[in-house]
C-alpha cells in the first residue's frame, strides 16, 4: 500500500510541477493559446483564395485582323488574362517579363492562316518568368484554356455561316415544296406533260438540296446529341433528304398510258411529309446560338456537404494539429534536457524515483496543458471564426488527445536525444519543417511515393488532420484504422523514450 | 586514516576497496580505499578536479567503478533498493532547483520524489523552512531568492527527506563567509542527530569542522584522517616557536636539535625568533622549557603554532607530489 502511495505521490510531484512551471510563466502560456487562434485569424482576413489576373502582353510584329482580333478578344476568357498591350519585338516582350511588369509573353503566329491551309496546327508561343513549379503549371494551365477558347471562336464563326448557309437550304426546301404542290395539282388534273415538266424541276431542286446541306450537315452533327446513340436529327436530315430524292414521284418518271395517278399523288404526298419535316429540322438548327453550339456542354461543381466551405475552415483542422504537435513536441523535447542541463537528472538518480513515473508525471502535465490549449483553441475557432463542428465534440476530442499522446512520445525522444536545449529546439523545428512539407498542410501526401511517404506516416500530424478534418467539416466519425495508426505512434514513442529515459537515469 | 585503522566493520557506512574510475583513457579517481564510520563528518579536500565530486558520484551509485567495490548503507550503489535510496541526501554542486516554483513547491516536490506524501511532509518542510530561515520566504519564487537563500533551499531540500547518509558536493562554494559558518553550524547539528555527512569542499580551512579530512589529489585519497591529525602528518609533528631575550648560538641550537622529541631542522625566522617540529608539542614544551632553564636560556615565548589549513594542505599535497615524482623516477632508473 505504501509503495503504492509512494508511487503516486512521486507521479503527481512531476505533475504540479511540470504544470507551475508552464503557468507562472504567463507569456508562454498566452502565446501558446492565442498565437495559434491570431494565425487562423491573419490567414483567413488575408487569404484571397483565388489567383490574381495575368497581366498578359501580345506580341504581333504586323498588325493583321487575326493579331487585332486576339488581342481584343482576351476579355473573352474572363478575368484570368489581363490585357497588358501589344508589342512588336520578342525583345520587348523579355524585357516587360524580366521586370515582372507582367506575368505573360503571348507570340501571335504570324503565318496561321497559312498554316491551317496547309492542314497543320498554328502554335502560339506562351512565354513567362516563373521560378515557381506550382505557378508554373497554373500559367500552362491558363495558356490552354486561352487557346481553346480561341479555338471556340474560330468554330463559332464556322458555325454562324454554316447557320447562314442553312437558311439557303431552307429557300430550297421551300422552293422543293412549291414545285410538290404544283406537281401534285397537276398530277389531279391528269395534266402528265406539265406533271412531267415539275417532276424535272423538283428532281435538279432535291439534287441542289443534297449538296447545300451537306456542309450543315458537317456542322450539325457535332451538335447533333444523337450522335452517342447513333441516332438522332443528323441523321433523320440524311434519311429525309435519301427519302426524297429517291422517292418514286421524283426518281421514276411519270406513265403516259394511265388515267390515274392516285398512286404518284399519294407518292407527292408522302415526299411533302418529308420537306416539311426537313425543313421544321433545319429550322431547329438555325436556331441554335453558334456560341452555345461551340460550348454545348459545361460544368457545375455541386457539393453534397450543406456549407461553403472557405480556405480558412479547410485549412483551420491542420492548423489546430500542426500547432498542437509542435507545442507538445517542443514542451517535452525541452522538459528533460533542462532537468539534464540543470543538474536536477543527477538528483533523480540517485533518488528512489524511477524512470517510467518521471516519464508518465510529465506525460500527465503536458497532456493537460494541451488539453486545455485545445479546448480554448476550439472555442476560440468555433465562436470566433466560425469554423463549424459537423462531426461530434466527443470525437473531436479523442482525436485531439490521441494526437497530445503521440506528439509527446516524439518530443521525450527528442529531448533524451538533445546534448543541449538549442539543439533541442532545432530537433523541434525540423519535425515541423517535416510536418509542414509531409503532413498534408500543403502537399496532399497521397501525392508522395515511398520510402518518401514513409515519413507522413510516422507524424502524428498526418492521421490527425485526416480524422479531424472528416469529424469537422464532413461530420463523420473517425475511421477506427486511422486512430489505431496514431495511438500506435504514441504507444511505440512512449516505449522508445520510456526505454531511453531509463537508460539515462541508470549508473553510467 | 588508513584501511588497516578503518576496516570494513558493522557500523561503517561506506566501505571503498580499490575503487578506480576511468572516463575513455582518464583516470578520474585511483585506487580508492577507506570507510567511513556512521554519524560523523567527512571532509574531502583538494584542488579543483582532483576527484572529488567523482567520488561522490560513485559512491551515490551515477558511476559504475570501473574498478574495486563500494557498498554504501550495507549494498552496491549501482544496484541500490527504493529504502537505501530513501536513506540517502544529495546536494550537488550546481543549484538544483526550480526558478518557477516557489521555496514551498521546491520544498514539496523534493519530498514528494521519495514518496512522502502531503502530510507525512509538512512537519518536516516546516522545521526545515525554519533551520535554514527561509520561513518568512516560503511563498516566493526561486529565481527571486538571493544566491544565498538558493544555496539553503538547496541544503533544505536535500534534507527534505530526512536522510541518514548525507552527500554534500561543495555546498559552501561561492558562498560569503557568513552564511558559510551557518552551514557548518547546520552540518554539526546534523551530526549531532547522529547522521554521516560526507562533504566536498576548496575551502581547506573548513577541515577544521570535520571529523575526519579526506585529501585527494590527482584522483588519488592522499589520506583520510581526523582532523586534528592532519596537521601532525603534514609536517611530521607538531610545531613549536620559541623566542629568546637574545639570539641562540649555532652550537646551542645543535644541542637543541639533538633533544630527543626534537624532529629536524630548527628554522630561524627573526632574531631570537625560532620554529622547530616536535613529536607532540603537550609533552615537548615543558621539556623543552626546562632544558632552556637548566641552560640559562631566557625565554620570552614557547608556544605552540597552528599553521593556516591551507599551507597544511599544500604541504600535504606539495609532499605527495614530490613522493610520486621521486617514485617515478625510480622506476624509470630501474627499468
Amino acid at each position: 500500500m505504501n509503495r503504492v502511495n509512494a508511487f503516486f505521490v512521486r507521479l503527481f510531484a512531476f505533475f504540479f510541477k511540470e504544470m507551475a512551471e508552464v503557468i507562472r510563466q504567463p507569456k508562454l502560456f498566452i502565446t501558446l493559446i492565442l498565437g495559434p487562434f491570431l494565425i487562423m485569424l491573419l490567414f483567413g482576413i488575408g487569404y484571397r483564395g483565388t489567383q490574381p489576373p495575368l497581366r498578359t502582353v501580345f506580341v504581333a510584329p504586323h498588325e493583321t485582323a487575326l493579331s487585332k482580333a486576339i488581342a481584343e478578344n482576351v476579355a473573352l476568357v474572363g478575368s484570368t488574362i489581363q490585357y497588358a498591350g501589344t508589342v512588336q519585338t520578342m525583345d520587348e516582350m523579355t524585357a516587360m517579363l524580366k521586370s515582372r511588369s507582367v506575368d505573360l509573353g503571348v507570340v501571335i503566329p504570324e503565318d496561321a492562316y497559312e498554316k491551317i491551309r496547309q492542314n497543320q496546327q498554328a502554335e502560339f508561343k506562351v512565354y513567362n518568368n516563373e521560378i515557381n513549379p506550382i505557378q508554373l503549371n497554373y500559367l500552362s494551365y491558363v495558356a490552354q484554356i486561352y487557346v481553346d477558347e480561341l479555338n471556340r471562336q474560330v468554330i463559332s464563326k464556322v458555325a454562324e455561316q454554316t447557320q447562314a448557309d442553312a437558311q439557303k437550304v431552307s429557300g430550297y426546301i421551300d422552293k422543293a415544296l412549291e414545285i410538290n404542290a404544283r406537281y401534285k395539282a397537276q398530277l389531279q388534273a391528269g395534266d402528265q406533260a406539265g406533271a412531267s415538266a415539275s417532276q424535272a424541276e423538283l428532281r435538279q431542286n432535291v439534287s441542289s438540296l443534297d449538296q447545300a446541306i451537306g456542309a450543315t450537315l458537317a456542322v450539325l452533327s457535332t451538335v447533333d446529341p444523337g450522335i452517342s446513340t447513333g441516332g438522332g436529327q443528323t441523321a433523320s436530315v440524311q434519311n429525309d433528304i435519301t427519302t426524297v430524292k429517291d422517292s418514286k414521284s421524283v426518281a421514276q418518271d411519270i406513265p403516259t398510258d394511265k388515267k390515274d395517278y392516285s398512286a404518284e399523288i399519294a407518292n407527292v404526298d408522302e415526299n411533302e411529309v418529308v420537306l416539311k419535316r426537313l425543313k421544321a429540322n433545319l429550322s431547329d438548327f438555325s436556331a441554335i446560338s453558334p456560341y452555345l453550339m461551340t460550348r454545348i456542354f459545361i460544368s457545375k461543381n455541386y457539393s453534397i456537404n450543406a456549407i461553403d466551405f472557405t480556405m480558412m475552415m479547410y485549412f483551420t483542422p491542420v492548423v489546430i494539429m500542426l500547432l498542437l504537435q509542435h507545442i507538445m513536441v517542443t514542451l517535452a523535447a525541452l522538459s528533460i534536457v533542462r532537468e539534464r542541463r540543470s543538474g536536477t537528472m543527477e538528483l533523480f538518480r540517485v533518488s528512489p524515483i524511477k524512470a517510467g513515473e518521471v516519464l508518465v508525471g510529465k506525460y500527465m502535465s503536458y497532456m493537460v496543458i494541451g488539453i486545455f490549449i485545445a479546448a480554448v483553441l476550439g472555442a476560440l475557432v468555433y465562436y470566433g471564426l466560425k469554423v463549424p463542428m459537423l462531426g461530434s465534440w466527443r470525437d473531436a476530442a479523442l482525436i485531439t488527445l490521441a494526437l497530445l499522446f503521440s506528439s509527446l512520445g516524439y518530443g521525450f525522444i527528442i529531448s533524451l536525444m538533445a546534448g543541449t536545449e538549442s539543439q533541442a529546439v532545432q530537433f523541434s523545428m525540423i519535425s515541423l519543417l517535416l510536418s509542414v512539407f509531409f503532413g498534408g498542410l500543403f502537399l496532399d501526401f497521397r501525392n508522395l511515393v515511398y520510402p518518401v511517404k514513409a515519413i507522413s506516416e510516422v507524424l502524428p500530424v498526418t492521421y490527425g488532420t485526416q480524422m479531424l478534418q472528416d469529424t469537422m467539416l464532413r461530420g463523420l466519425s473517425f475511421s477506427l484504422i486511422t486512430m489505431l495508426k496514431l495511438l500506435g505512434i504514441g504507444v511505440v514513442t512512449f516505449i522508445i523514450a520510456l526505454l531511453m529515459m531509463r537508460r539515462k537515469m541508470a549508473t553510467e | 586514516m588508513t584501511e588497516q585503522q578503518f576496516a570494513p566493520t558493522p557500523g561503517m557506512v561506506i566501505t571503498a576497496r580499490n575503487v578506480s574510475k576511468y572516463f575513455a583513457k582518464e583516470i578520474a579517481v585511483n585506487q580508492l580505499t577507506f570507510t567511513i564510520p556512521q554519524g560523523k563528518i567527512i571532509g574531502l579536500i583538494g584542488p579543483s578536479g582532483c576527484g572529488k565530486t567523482t567520488t561522490v558520484r560513485l559512491l551515490t551509485g551515477i558511476y559504475r567503478p570501473s574498478k574495486g567495490e563500494i557498498q554504501v548503507l550495507g549494498g552496491d550503489p549501482r544496484h541500490f533498493t527504493s529504502s537505501q535510496r530513501e536513506r540517502i541526501g544529495y546536494m550537488t554542486q550546481l543549484f538544483t532547483l526550480f526558478p518557477d516554483l516557489t521555496v514551498r513547491e521546491n520544498m514539496d516536490f523534493a519530498s514528494s520524489i521519495y514518496g512522502k506524501g502531503l502530510i507525512r511532509r509538512q512537519k518536516r518542510i516546516k522545521t526545515l523552512l525554519n533551520f535554514v530561515e527561509l520561513t518568512e520566504n516560503r511563498n516566493k519564487l526561486t529565481r527571486n531568492l538571493s544566491g544565498g537563500m538558493q544555496r539553503r533551499l538547496a541544503l533544505a531540500a536535500t534534507l527534505a527527506h530526512d536522510p541518514d547518509l548525507i552527500f554534500l558536493d561543495e555546498p559552501t562554494a561561492g558562498i560569503d563567509p557568513i552564511l558559510r559558518r551557518k552551514f557548518w553550524d547546520y552540518f554539526i547539528e546534523l551530526k549531532n542527530e547522529g547522521k554521516t555527512l560526507l562533504i566536498t569542499t576548496q575551502y581547506v580551512n573548513e577541515a577544521s569542522y570535520c571529523d575526519y579530512v579526506g585529501v585527494m589529489d590527482a584522483g588519488r585519497l592522499i589520506m583520510l584522517e581526523p582532523a586534528n591529525q592532519l596537521m601532525k602528518i603534514a609536517f611530521s609533528g607538531e610545531i613549536l616557536d620559541l623566542v629568546t631575550t637574545t639570539a641562540l648560538g649555532p652550537q646551542v641550537l645543535d644541542a637543541i636539535q639533538a633533544l630527543p622529541f626534537i624532529r629536524g631542522e630548527i628554522d630561524q625566522i627573526g632574531r631570537g625568533k625560532y620554529r622547530m617540529t616536535v613529536d607532540e608539542a603537550s609533552r615537548s614544551l615543558p621539556q623543552l622549557m626546562s632544558w632552556l632553564d637548566e641552560q640559562g636560556i631566557t625565554v620570552e615565548k614557547l608556544e605552540p603554532f597552528l599553521p593556516p589549513y591551507d599551507d597544511v594542505f599544500v604541504k600535504v599535497i606539495q609532499d605527495n607530489r614530490d613522493k610520486q615524482a621521486t617514485r617515478a623516477e625510480e622506476i624509470g632508473k630501474e627499468s
